[in-house]
């Protein structure tokens, strides 16, 4: 009888868990270190400079509060004695590389790529040309900063010229009495060309191929640098394949390491492709493609993309130099930022902080001034690719899934939760994903935001081909709303990246944009709302409204007052019964607990009574 | 040839130059080096979205649509549309152009200005310490590089000063306005002028000192002439020698250099405007080079050359009414 009692305690367990667990993604999302709630500033003014110097001065005088992008060491060092100032660095997704043009002898040699990136000196590219501050050295090509989809356990190539020589001589390589290396048939290996920006456009990156020549003539390579005009390189490498060696960097790489499948699958070694290398390698090919449309989940994804890593590190079809951080500078007094992994705090993406920020020692108000150091010359959301242009984007205009800042994972939005059934679409795999819409979101000017805007918005993007939807569309199959608040599309394949990419699409309002003949040339900010004053047609769902502007002077957001999450004191009474369930839930959870324990406790003395006088 | 005749023949040469430089443009930035498309090589928009910009652009049309559309959008008045923002090329050059008329109006005016009476004083003073002195400064200044001066300027007057002096002098780090600027039109215009004094100032200190020289020298060749020294023995005073009798002689000249720098107050200044962000045709112009935007570089590079062969034809006319011998 006594083995009942545990069973009962079990049970109590179970209902006490049952009930005190998280019931969606959004009490996940409030467990951890950020509100999905906001925005709790009143406004953001964006302040454009055209100049680091004057930016700097700006933040340094008092006239900004944020500054994102700090790339020199001078200004960082200024910053950082500045007592009104805190500075922070994160890694960024963000690396520069050597490439190798793996077509043409005598680079298509493996090991001589191998010797070559052992000639790399990053560590005094970092120190001499950074100051060893705005830089870090970087032996892998998907950097930490991509979290769980980086692979540590890839073959680098630490800078030495023992270790060029060695890898060099056994795979046969020799020197002449001069000093040239010779092939193993004892033939000259022959010129090298690395091809740089000139010196007047870009100095550090000449300099950088400088160097790497350097070390290459010092064993013995006949290595010569090349400096041509920035745009005469992007031709000769990207379109003519004319190359032998080049420097470049790239930025804004994404969450996830989805880029190395435009950079080293065999399909995009065409021109204008970005597999400018030429890598083609049938199995790193089906790697790649499994990472990129058909994982179904994480784990597969994870096990093909760190195969890949393998593959890649071990081809050394490009070599990575350094990476930059993501370096800003914040006035003191500000609070409730947060770092986005692979991004920053504050810079294109970094959307939680801009709903998270107040000054210290309040519950919110106040308006924050935010650099602006690059372009934004539209805001039309189907078409700015600008960092800055995406900054203010993203704020006005919300997506149906967010990103988590840590992990990357989705998180809901505009749709609360959502479910993904697999279907069979002719003879192939297909993926049938609902969205379950928020009830309370509505568009800035009032009218509500339902089903129909998600399944118009995803035909007015396949409708158009419109480039920046077309690789994330073009996938959809069907896209349907059987009621305001649900939205099924049905895509092709079973990758778990449908679901991030449908989900991250930002939503336009039908009722505005059903009326645009020309989506191109349509700028919605600077068209009067027909029927709201005050407004323009740039209407979106998301926490700020854009109030005013300056082209290439200031846009200034103020916040929405009707935002579905919308952040205050008396949100915040609303949002306590959700924790005063869970207080209840703990409650009831102690109560059934002590009932079932005291009923079962009951039974059993009742029944060992009957038992002890029969 | 009458006026008339010289006029005519005049307006048909400007016409000829005009389509010439029309064809030139389109061509030149063809085959400049560099793929508008270059710049959106990102991993965030993946081949096929760069193609179908390609598309969406038309650039994958044959040589010649390309060239009868450019032709259409010059003579439709819109421009063709900016490959990086999607607007109207016009519209974009209008936005930015009053605030170029007003610093490249205000700097030029004030350094003809400027340089034309330390030309004329010094010139009319040869040898002298005022001449000794305007020279070597016109020397110094001229010399002067743009972007030297005005980050000199304006770290000193919008940082270092303000900060030093506790705000008393202070001058914006940036802009054509306060952001957000004031709302009542007096201290907006205020507010204007404050924000234009350092790119302003950094405009004529590096140009009037080119003005002051040529005048220098023209007015000390006339200076020596016979007619001045007629009026001297007439007994005139200096100053109606100096400016009704001397500069009057070296006017076509001078018209001829103002003529020409009319362009530059349609065409902007890349240094100044990049220093003082200031919102202007030289940075939008500069931007769209280093982003082959094609039509922006077609619709600037139109209309600075249509001022400057109107200038021309303007300063030939005026040449062709200021002195009756001129009939080419």
């Amino acid at each position: 009888m006594l083995s009942r009692f545990p069973l009962c305690f079990f049970v109590a367990l179970l209902l006490l868990q049952t009930l005190h667990s998280p019931t969606g993604h959004t009490e996940r999302a409030v467990a951890s270190n950020f509100s999905v709630n906001g925005p709790r500033l009143d406004e953001i003014l964006f302040v454009f400079h055209a100049t680091p110097e004057a930016a700097v001065a700006a933040i340094r005088k008092g006239d900004i509060d944020i500054l994102s992008d700090i790339f020199r060491p001078s200004d960082v060092r200024a910053i950082s004695e500045d007592p009104n100032l805190n500075i922070t660095f994160s890694q960024q997704t963000h690396y520069c590389y050597v490439a190798f043009n793996t077509r043409n002898p005598p680079l298509d040699d493996k090991q001589l790529r191998e010797a070559i990136a052992h000639l790399v000196p990053r560590q005094e590219i970092a120190n001499q040309l950074f100051d060893g501050i705005t830089v870090t050295p970087m032996l892998y090509e998907t950097s930490p900063a991509f979290g769980k989809w980086h692979n540590p356990d890839v073959k680098v190539y630490p800078f030495g010229p023992s270790s060029a020589r060695q890898v060099l001589s056994s795979a046969g390589y020799s020197w002449s009495q001069d000093g040239k290396i010779l092939r193993p048939d004892g033939k000259p290996v022959g010129k090298i060309t690395f091809l740089s920006p000139t010196q007047e456009e870009a100095p550090t990156s000449y300099e950088i191929a400088k160097l790497v020549v350097e070390e290459m003539k010092r064993i013995g390579f006949e290595a010569y640098q090349e400096g041509v005009a920035f745009d005469s390189l992007l031709t000769r490498v990207m379109t003519e394949r004319r190359f032998d060696m080049y420097f470049l960097c790239v930025s804004n790489l994404g969450r996830f390491p989805r880029w190395l499948y435009d950079y080293y699958h065999s399909n995009l070694d065409l021109p204008d492709g970005e597999n400018t290398p030429g890598v083609r390698d049938p199995e790193l090919d089906q790697l790649l493609y499994k990472f990129r449309f058909e994982s179904e989940t994480e784990d597969e994804a994870k096990t093909a993309i760190w195969k890949a890593q393998e593959k890649i590190a071990d081809l050394t079809a490009r070599t990575p130099v350094y990476s930059r951080y993501e370096i800003e500078a914040f006035r003191k007094g500000w609070t409730g930022m947060i770092q986005h992994k692979g991004i920053g705090y504050f810079t294109s993406g970094a959307f939680w902080t801009y709903l998270n920020l107040h000054k210290s020692g309040t519950t919110g108000g106040g308006t924050v001034k935010v650099d602006v150091g690059g372009r934004v010359r539209t805001l039309n959301p189907l078409y700015g690719t600008g960092a800055y242009e995406q900054k203010m984007i993203s704020l006005i205009y919300d997506s149906l899934l967010a990103a988590d800042p840590e992990t990357g994972d989705p998180l809901p939005y505009l749709a609360e939760s959502w479910t993904i059934k697999d279907t069979q679409i002719g003879g192939s795999k297909g993926q049938k994903i609902t969205f379950n819409l928020v009830h309370n979101a509505s568009w800035q000017d009032g009218e509500p935001f339902t089903s129909n805007d998600v399944k118009f918005t995803i035909e007015y993007c396949r409708k158009n081909k419109i480039p920046l939807f077309l690789p994330i569309l073009e996938r959809v199959l069907e896209v349907s709303s059987p009621n305001p608040y649900t939205v099924e599309v049905t895509v092709n394949g079973t990758s778990l990246f449908n679901l991030i990419d449908i989900g991250g699409t930002i939503i336009i309002p039908e009722h505005i944009w059903k009326d645009v003949t020309d989506w191109r040339t349509f700028q919605p900010d600077r068209e009067l709302h027909p029927t709201k004053p005050g407004l323009t047609k740039m209407v979106g769902t998301g926490p700020y409204i854009l109030s005013e502007e300056k082209p290439g002077e200031y846009w200034r957001l103020k916040s929405n007052p009707d935002y579905f999450r919308r952040y205050s004191e008396t949100r915040q009474e609303a949002e306590r019964p959700q924790q005063q369930t869970s207080l209840y839930s703990n409650l009831i959870a102690v109560v059934a607990t002590a009932t079932v324990t005291s009923a079962a406790g009951y039974m059993i003395l009742r029944r060992r009574r009957t038992k002890h006088q029969s | 040839m009458g006026f008339r005749a010289y006029a005519s023949r005049r307006i048909t040469n400007t016409i000829i130059i005009l389509l010439v430089t029309i064809t030139l443009q389109f061509f030149i930035f063809r085959v400049m080096p560099g793929n508008p498309i270059g710049h959106f090589i990102t991993p965030n928009l993946p081949l096929e979205a760069r193609q179908a910009l390609v598309r969406m652009w038309g650039l994958d049309r044959p040589l010649h649509e390309q060239f009868l559309t450019y032709l259409y959008n010059l003579f439709s008045g819109k421009l063709g549309i900016s490959f990086v923002s999607q607007r109207y090329v016009s519209d974009e050059i209008m936005e930015r152009l009053p605030n170029t008329i007003l610093l490249m109006g205000s700097a030029t005016i004030l350094t003809i200005a400027l340089g034309i009476n330390l030309g004329v004083s010094a010139g009319s003073r040869r040898g002298s310490k005022r001449d000794v002195a305007s020279v070597t400064f016109g020397l110094l200044t001229e010399g002067l590089p743009v972007f030297f001066l005005g980050l000199l300027l304006l770290l000193t007057f919008a940082y270092y000063l303000p900060i030093a002096t506790g705000g008393l002098i202070n001058f914006p780090v940036a802009g054509t306005v306060s952001r957000p600027p004031p709302t009542s039109l007096l201290n907006y215009l205020l507010d204007v002028l404050w924000h234009l004094t350092l790119p302003m100032i950094t405009l004529v200190t590096t140009g009037f000192g080119g003005y002051a020289l040529i005048v220098r020298n023209l007015m000390i060749d006339v200076l020596t002439q016979d007619y001045i020294l007629t009026a001297r023995a007439k007994g005139l005073d200096s100053r109606s020698i100096l400016y009704r009798h001397g500069l009057r002689s070296v006017l076509p000249p001078i018209t001829t250099m103002i003529g020409l720098s009319l362009s530059g107050i349609v065409g902007g200044a890349v240094i100044t405007e990049t220093i003082f962000s200031w919102h202007g045709i030289g940075r939008y112009l500069y931007e769209a080079i280093l982003q082959s935007d094609y039509p922006v570089m077609q619709g600037t590079f139109f209309l600075l050359s249509l001022v400057t062969i109107l200038a021309n034809l303007v300063v030939d006319l005026i040449y062709g009414l200021m002195d009756p011998r001129i009939r080419y």
